[in-house]
């Protein structure tokens, strides 16, 4: 998935882009709205974070334009501009949500989660069926699995991770495989940063997350993924 | 709203004007009329001592002609002599005691103005009413108007109107019975009365030869008679006479009009003044008088009010220049913020992923720059709406939610904060309807009270989230074990500004969260009220939250 950034202030638009990447998202950046415009033509990504106040075209000009292009695509503004006004300004511009500065990594994630729920919803893809590991459902659409009653939010990655694993059953993974597949060819993470990837998840996956059922370590291999 | 503290300004302005006005216009009004009651009292003076002079005119008469009727003797051939030597008298006629003519005779030798006396006066006068005056115990009640004497009385004045205006008789009742009349010649006694009116300089009317003495009074008030007209008016209402420099116009009222003493009590005085006259006696001063300290009362008000406009006026637009500093920073504070949080939290995501025993120690510091972040967010968060609600553009904008989520979303946001200070939450939630609610203004309430837990309660208590929804109201109770808020303060407590400060000195506030907070759940359609409770505070949110999924079946 392709998410557009486009925010003047070099410091958020990096803090965004990392966050975005680490819960999976591929991250194009924008410092300016026409750079926005000219990104979006070229990439078409799947959808946009946008700055109110932007140099040469500010956030509700791309949005219009946006819209006039793609009317499905998620638009989530960032601003700094709390007044009602100009929340419902950007909402009758038809963004799907606003986030305010000041804001945490937290609020960003649930509210970016919030929304790829939500045109994951509209735009239902036959790939993106759920599938169930061991006791575990998992809803890729969601961005959540399900066992019994409790609900865990995963994160994109988390769900590109487990269905990487449901679609090679009982294969072991290596991790240059894994980081191909999940973090994508132009990323090299290091195998630090995979393991704990990997190892967050189980906390949140496992029944035991010590004695991993489901993603199990293939010492000096990668993973497995029994079934 | 500057409008209407204009309009205020206006009133309060105009108010104490118009009383002043309304006061001092009736205070000059008393005046004036307390000066016209002066001026007529003057000038009725004036003219009794007028009626005086021509009273004093006919008692003169009365004493001679008395003296004539009870001397005369009453053959015809005397009577005439009589009559011939007095040019003031035209017939003396004589009644017996039964009130029949006995003087002039009918059927005696008569000259022609006896005879021409009985023809004109004889059933007019003598069969009526001068029969009676001589036998007062026939005298019935009778209204007459032109008996001028008692009926009792030995003699009098007889007046009634015959030809061209008034005639008078004097009577006079002998010892016998008998009644001697005698009819003054009419030319002569206007004449006379004339005569005895005030000589004055400025008459217009040439005064009879024979001037009475000037009353003392209208020779005083010389100077008014410049501008003053003095009538004497007969029984018709046609001037006898006038004096005075005044020509009152056609239509000119008298300013005071008497009538004459007996006899010619038909005849009357009028006093007629110019307006000018009159205008410049009146008052007119006070009026100014009025006018100029109500101008300069006005003047003073306005200028005091314009002081006191600009003054406030200029602490408004302060006020208005301050809400708007303290908007702007608050909105430049936001950038820098956001970095601020953002790169903690990753650096705390970094730092967790290290597990060694430097990072822990890192993470603890790190987590307190995470708190105070959001603690710092928190309060810019308020002050903004309160800048909004300052100038009243504060609104809500429901959307469906579930209130459940949003309040577990902040215990969240608060859990390291409280886990700090070993603070234990319990939350009991029941509000799991997804509803239409502004889910921020709603955080916002619930932020608002978390902090104030997060704040006073001390280290190691517990508090209690419980929330309760029935069709369309949504109910949540945020209480602790804290301190509490003692009884004096429970009013206030949502007062902006209002901090209960001096039991708690060293906890930090604006003293605009709660007011705020009030604010928001009433736009919402509910309250936030301080409930009573046994053990520290106890909050209630009261939400209007109609449910999202009826609105969406329907």
């Amino acid at each position: 998935m392709k998410v557009l950034v486009a925010e003047d202030d070099p410091l958020i638009r990096k803090a965004v882009a990392e966050v975005l990447a680490d819960e999976g998202y591929r991250v194009l950046e924008a410092s300016d709205g026409q750079t926005a415009l000219d990104m979006f033509t070229e990439h078409a990504p799947d959808f946009v974070c946008l700055d109110v106040m932007m140099p040469r075209v500010n956030g509700y000009d791309v949005c219009r334009r946006l819209r006039d292009e793609d009317t499905n695509i998620p638009i989530i503004f960032i601003s700094a501009k709390s007044e009602e006004v100009d929340r419902v300004v950007g909402l009758e511009l038809g963004a799907d949500d606003f986030i305010v500065k000041p804001f945490g990594v937290k609020e960003l994630v649930a509210r970016i989660r919030a929304v790829t729920r939500r045109c994951g919803r509209s735009k239902p893809a036959e790939s993106e069926s759920s599938f169930m590991m061991g006791d575990l459902e998992v809803l890729p659409l969601e961005l959540r699995a399900r066992r019994g009653e409790s609900v865990i939010e995963l994160s994109l990655r988390d769900v590109k991770l487990l269905k990487l694993f449901h679609e090679h059953r009982g294969i072991v993974l290596d991790r240059i495989t894994i980081s191909d597949r999940v973090w994508g060819e132009d990323y090299f993470p290091n195998s630090r940063t995979l393991d704990q990837h990997v190892s967050r998840l189980r906390k949140r996956i496992e029944t035991q997350p010590e004695r991993p059922s489901l993603i199990r370590t293939v010492h000096g291999a990668g993973y497995r993924y029994d079934g | 709203m500057a409008r209407r503290q204009i309009l205020l300004l206006t009133l309060i302005l105009l108010f104490p004007l118009a009383l002043l006005a309304a006061l001092g216009w009736r205070l000059a009004e008393d005046e004036q009329a307390e000066v016209q009651q002066q001026l007529h009292d003057a000038f009725g003076q004036q003219l009794s001592d007028v009626d005086r002079l021509i009273a004093g005119y006919f008692q003169q008469r009365e004493r001679e002609l008395l003296e004539l009727a009870d001397s005369i003797p009453l053959q015809p051939s005397q009577i005439r002599e009589r009559i011939r030597r007095e040019p003031g008298i035209r017939q003396i006629f004589v009644l017996d005691f039964e009130g029949r003519v006995a003087h002039p005779l009918l059927g005696s030798a008569l000259n022609d103005s006896e005879r021409q006396f009985l023809v004109q006066f004889s059933q007019v006068v003598i069969d009526r009413d001068l029969v009676r005056l001589a036998h007062p115990q026939q005298d019935e009640p009778n209204g007459g108007d032109d008996r001028q004497s008692h009926p009792s009385a030995s003699h009098g004045w007889y007046s009634w109107f015959w030809g061209h205006g008034a005639n008078i008789v004097f009577w006079h009742r002998r010892e016998s019975g008998q009644i001697v009349g005698i009819l003054l010649e009419r030319s002569r006694w206007i004449a006379d009365v004339i005569a005895a009116l005030p000589e004055t300089q400025s008459a217009k009317i040439a005064s009879p030869p024979s001037a009475a003495t000037s009353s003392s009074s209208v020779e005083r008030d010389d100077d008014l008679i410049d501008d003053v007209r003095i009538r004497l008016l007969d029984s018709h209402g046609s001037i006898v006479y006038q004096w005075g420099r005044y020509e009152p116009s056609e239509s000119a009222s008298p300013f005071v009009d008497v009538g004459l003493s007996s006899p010619i009590s038909s005849w009357r005085l009028q006093y007629l003044v110019a307006d000018e006259r009159l205008s410049v006696a009146r008052p007119k001063s006070a009026y100014f008088n009025v006018l100029t300290g109500t101008a300069a009362a006005a003047v003073a008000l306005v200028l005091l009010s314009i002081v006191f406009y600009r003054e406030y006026a200029r602490e408004m637009t302060q006020a208005t220049q301050r809400v708007n500093f303290v908007n702007q920073v608050s909105h430049e504070l936001k950038t820098p913020l956001t970095n601020i949080r953002m790169y903690a939290d990753l650096l705390e995501c970094d730092l967790e992923r290290m597990e060694t025993e430097e990072a822990s120690d890192a993470l603890k510091r790190l987590k307190v720059i995470v708190s105070e972040g959001q603690r710092l967010s928190r309060l810019i968060v308020n002050v903004l709406t309160f800048s909004r609600q300052q100038r009243r553009q504060l609104s809500i904008h429901p959307q469906p939610a579930n209130v459940d989520d949003v309040i577990a979303a902040c215990l969240d946001q608060f859990g390291p904060a409280l886990r700090e200070k070993q603070i234990v939450g319990s939350f009991d939630g029941s509000a799991k309807q997804r509803v239409n609610v502004d889910v921020d203004a709603f955080e916002q309430i619930l932020v608002n009270l978390l902090s104030n837990v997060e704040k006073y309660a001390a280290d190691g208590e517990r508090f209690q989230i419980t929330s309760r929804q029935t069709v369309d109201r949504t109910t949540i109770i945020v209480a602790d074990e804290g301190p509490g808020i003692p009884q004096r303060h429970r009013d206030h407590v949502f007062e902006l500004f209002y901090r209960v400060s001096d039991t708690l000195e060293d906890v930090p506030g604006t003293g605009i969260g709660l007011s705020v907070a009030r604010e928001l759940a009433r736009l919402h359609g509910g309250d936030l009220v301080l409930e009573d409770s046994d053990r520290g505070a106890r909050f209630r949110v009261e939400l209007h939250t109609p449910s999202a999924d009826n609105e969406g079946q329907s």
